[in-house]
């Protein structure tokens, strides 16, 4: 039988529908709740009343207030974002060329600290009390507690300034305009190294403290003795029996990381120079620039969305005794 | 500090002295040479100053070659010059497109030539000509003309809403009379005609061939731009870097014998703190935005690194909404300059690296500012000598003061209030006293709006002092800190504010900006408009004085009159100028050549054309 009905998975998708379209309504009312109008920007000191109410007409502020919501969802629905205040641009165009370079940076670093937290949690939990649970416990917490900035800051100036073996800013060497292949994976992997780092080294702590704790509860199950006693090596009992079954609460914990990491990947990006998602919203609320700001709140917002649903799907593969929908 | 400042002729000859043969003789052509071409440039308070231009002296000891790196703090906005306001798109866009006439090197208060080679005003008729510069093409391809100078001028005279309306809104009519020259005719009188920065023609000349198309400016964006200047834009990764190749055979030698570097580059960083580290590894080779003087101290024990300490165009202020009491009284608004930490800012905050303020134009424009407190009419000064708070000072000063209020000072009642008095004024407590725009009284404690220390520190911990000296004194005041976007309609677009801390970055002459902020017709008096407006303070007592000197093209009774309006406007205080913060460039020692004017060596046009490699 399937672990997951598709009457499960059409109501999880409309919850996540319903959500992504709070957040649209939200962010509607925080842009009319700020002080001020959009084109502020744009507008100059000898600019007139009507010259003013005109920019105000070609972006839409002029109608009232529920046609301006209809047309901001309807747009918002279709990937429509606007256009930015200070560069004239698509919104939208803007956001997919900045998305990218985030997700070059979000996802090796997600990767790495979710596999570094979850593999050493194995371990630390299996021994608990061992000198090495104990100093990778407090190393974790001490990691955990440092402001990502700061992280950024003394990679930089341990492996840029006074090692001199990374780069300590920007996705790509700059003032070069072709790279080879070969050329541009390595430049990139280089670029990518510290502010990889800065997130995932912060970031393992929270996945290892879960799966620490969870080992333990597993630790003493009747199934890991059964599975010692059938003679499988302590490795094996370990992962394969142990860190399975731990492994829920760690899923659950990915998704308020992501958050945690969107968090980060914003102050990382501004540390390090990234071109990404996050340095075009602090840029953005800077300048002002409402759409654009609007619009990358709401790609995060869906994105972190997506990726619960996606979450609950992957809660069926990780453990066989979840089954979402099969009483319905 | 390793470039020190002093009065602009001294920082001058210093840093002519710095620069050595390449410095003085690669904008040797810009202050005289050979065949010159005597005229007078007497432009409303361009001093009356005699302007030459010809043939370059010729220097072959400049080494050529270098790509120099200029760090930005933010990636630029977009290029559409008639739009962005934006100081990364124009560090990119100036050396591009050229303007009619540019500030002299040798001596910025002179306006020298650039797209105008020579030009006449006759302040009677208001009628003038000029001749384009003979030489300059678009980088692709087309003569640089007297068309594309009509062009622009007309098409911005048609369009309205640009950031350049008020330079050309008093032009009437300007026309194309040859290839290389024009003529044109102004409305009415006004004090600034050729003048860089804030003229009639200081504006970017646009090229016709491209934008002859462009029939709806407020939707042009384009991705890279075409130019007449030094430079070609020749590579880019957009928010990340630019880069400018130079073209020293298409720059005429009689406005430079630069660009000396082969290829100009910006590269964009997250945020201060990495530029200056990008500084520190050789990845930069100057900071195009001003640094805090801390960072400053901080990187001049650095070997490969000097900072350039210049002189300001502008300065920093606290304005008073006069709308509302007590900042409808004068007297109540020259007692808080006594409040003021002027000593704290300059010396502590700023580590000597600024003046105490007073007149609305910053010590670059000493010419144009009164010559004493006593001339031209009795004004103050309304600070302490040492520049510390003098509690009994204010509370004298203020309740023997002939204003429109009564004060005087009793038992504290607020809790805001820390010193053994509190104020009262016509006999009530200020709390009850303090009214909003609309007249009701009983607005509480005074409020100091104020950017966040985050964003702000210096200013924000400055605005600090000053509220507990105000609650020290006896006057009740609370901190305001609201977010810099979020200030605009608030102060500007509402009038929504008891005392509100900005600045002002690069004023020009006083001639020009004194009608731009301090005068009645930028105001919304009875704040009852929706539109953004400039004097947000209300102030309008010194519009007569404001008006002889913005129509005034006679240089030494324009100054004249410029002191009697800063001299009247401080006596007013509708605005309290606390401080001139220098500006403070971090360059790299690897190339030599840049040019210090007041506002830095950053933003100015010869800097990137005289730059050149270390001999």
């Amino acid at each position: 039988m399937a672990r997951i009905t598709g009457r499960y998975l059409l109501r999880r998708i409309g919850i996540s529908a319903v959500t992504i379209y709070a957040i649209a309504t939200l962010l509607f009312a925080l842009l009319h709740a700020m002080p001020g109008s959009p084109v502020d920007q744009l507008v100059g000191p000898s600019m007139t009343t009507e010259q003013i109410q005109n920019l105000e007409a070609r972006f839409g502020l002029n109608a009232p207030l529920w046609e301006q919501y209809v047309n901001f969802m309807t747009n918002y629905l279709v990937g429509d974002f606007g256009y930015s205040v200070t560069t004239l641009e698509p919104v939208s165009s803007r956001i997919l060329d900045r998305l990218v370079p985030t997700l070059i940076l979000f996802v090796p670093a997600f990767v790495l600290q979710y596999s570094l937290g979850t593999i050493l949690g194995t371990y630390f939990g299996w021994n608990r009390g061992g000198k090495l649970d104990l100093g990778g416990f407090m190393a974790g917490l001490t990691l955990y507690s440092i402001p990502f900035f700061w992280l950024g800051w003394i990679l930089i100036w341990v492996f840029s300034n006074q090692l001199g073996v990374l780069p300590g800013g920007h996705m790509l060497p700059p003032f070069v305009t072709e790279y080879g292949w070969v050329d541009g994976v390595v430049n990139l992997v280089l670029h990518l190294t510290l502010p990889m780092l800065a997130l995932a080294l912060i970031g393992w702590a929270g996945p290892m403290l879960v799966m620490r704790t969870t080992m333990q509860d597993v630790v003493d199950a009747d199934y890991v003795d059964f599975a010692r006693a059938q003679g499988y090596p302590e490795s094996a009992v370990m992962t394969r029996f142990g860190a399975r079954n731990a492994l829920i609460p760690v899923v659950t914990q990915a998704i308020i990381g992501i958050a945690f990491m969107i968090d980060g990947s914003v102050i990382v990006e501004t540390v390090f120079s990234w071109p990404g998602i996050g340095k075009l919203l602090v840029d953005a609320v800077l300048a002002k620039d409402l759409p654009t700001a609007l619009a990358a709140f709401f790609v995060l917002g869906v994105l972190i969305v997506a990726l619960r649903l996606l979450t609950d799907i992957v809660y069926t593969m990780i453990d066989p005794r979840i089954e979402f929908g099969g009483t319905d | 500090m390793a470039k020190s400042n002093g009065s602009d002729r001294a920082e001058r000859r210093t840093l002519l002295k710095y620069l050595g043969v390449g410095g003085a003789v690669g904008l040797a052509g810009c202050s005289g040479g050979g065949d010159t071409t005597t005229q007078n440039t007497n432009d409303g308070g361009d001093g009356g100053t005699t302007q030459t231009t010809g043939e370059g002296t010729a220097s072959g000891d400049v080494p050529r070659g270098g790509k120099p790196v200029i760090g930005l703090t933010n990636a630029p906005r977009g290029f559409n010059p008639l739009v962005i306001s934006d100081s990364a798109a124009f560090a990119i866009m100036d050396q591009l497109f050229v303007y009619p006439t540019a500030r002299d090197p040798n001596n910025p208060n002179e306006t020298t030539a650039y797209g105008f080679s020579d030009w006449e005003f006759d302040p009677d008729t208001l009628k003038g000509t000029a001749k384009i510069t003979e030489g300059l093409s678009w980088t692709d391809g087309p003569d640089f003309t007297a068309e594309d100078v009509a062009f622009t001028f007309n098409y911005l005279m048609e369009n309205e809403g640009h950031r350049y309306e008020g330079n050309t809104g008093n032009l009437e009519s300007l026309e194309q009379t040859g290839d290389y020259s024009i003529k044109f005719k102004l409305a009415n009188e006004t004090a600034a005609v050729f003048s860089p920065d804030t003229g009639v023609f200081a504006v970017p000349i646009l090229p016709k061939h491209i934008w002859k198309d462009v029939d709806d400016y407020t939707k042009y964006s384009p991705d890279k731009i075409p130019g007449a200047g030094g430079f070609e834009w020749t590579a880019q990764d957009a928010d990340n870097w630019y880069e400018l190749t130079a073209r020293p055979d298409a720059f005429p030698d009689e406005l430079s014998e630069g660009p000396y570097v082969d290829k100009l580059r910006f590269l964009v960083y997250g945020d201060m703190t990495s530029l200056i580290n990008g500084l520190k590894n050789g990845e930069v080779d100057l900071t195009y935005d001003s640094i805090t003087p801390n960072r400053a101290f901080q990187l001049q024990d650095s070997d490969s690194v000097t900072v350039w300490n210049s002189a300001t165009r502008g300065y920093n202020y606290i304005a008073y909404n006069m709308r509302r009491v007590p900042f409808d009284d004068k007297a109540f608004r020259q007692g808080l300059g006594f409040v003021y930490p002027f000593k704290y800012l300059v010396n502590t905050l700023r580590r000597g690296l600024s003046t105490a303020g007073d007149y609305a134009a910053a010590n670059t424009y000493d010419p144009w500012r009164p010559d004493s407190f006593d001339e031209p009419i009795p004004h103050g000064p309304y600070k302490t000598e040492s520049g510390e708070l003098d509690v009994e000072k204010v509370r004298s000063f203020l309740e023997n003061a002939d204003g429109d209020h009564t004060y005087s000072f009793g038992s504290v009642k607020s809790s805001q209030v820390t010193g053994d008095k509190e104020i009262r004024i016509d006999g009530e407590l200020l709390t009850d006293a303090h009214t909003d725009n609309d007249g009701n009284a009983g607005q509480g404690p005074l409020q100091m709006m104020m950017t966040p220390p985050s964003a702000s520190p210096v200013i924000a911990r400055a605005c600090a002092r000053f509220v507990e000296n105000l609650n020290e004194v006896g006057i009740p005041t609370e901190q305001h800190p609201v977010a810099e976007n979020s200030q605009t309609p608030l102060v500007w677009g509402q009038e929504d504010f008891d005392m509100w801390e900005s600045g002002w970055v690069y004023m020009p002459k006083p001639h020009f900006y004194l009608s731009f902020w301090l005068a009645s017709n930028r105001a919304d008096m009875e704040s009852n408009k929706e539109a953004l407006h400039l004097n947000p303070m209300g102030y309008g007592n010194a519009d007569d004085l404001i008006k002889k000197v913005g129509s005034t093209y006679a240089d030494e009774k324009q100054k004249q009159y410029a002191k009697e309006a800063l001299a009247q406007i401080y006596e007013d205080m509708p605005a309290l100028i606390t401080e001139y913060p220098n500006r403070l460039h971090a360059s790299s020692n690897d190339y030599d050549g840049w040019i210090q004017m007041p506002g830095g060596i950053s933003q100015n046009p010869w800097t990137y054309v005289n730059v050149h490699k270390k001999q």
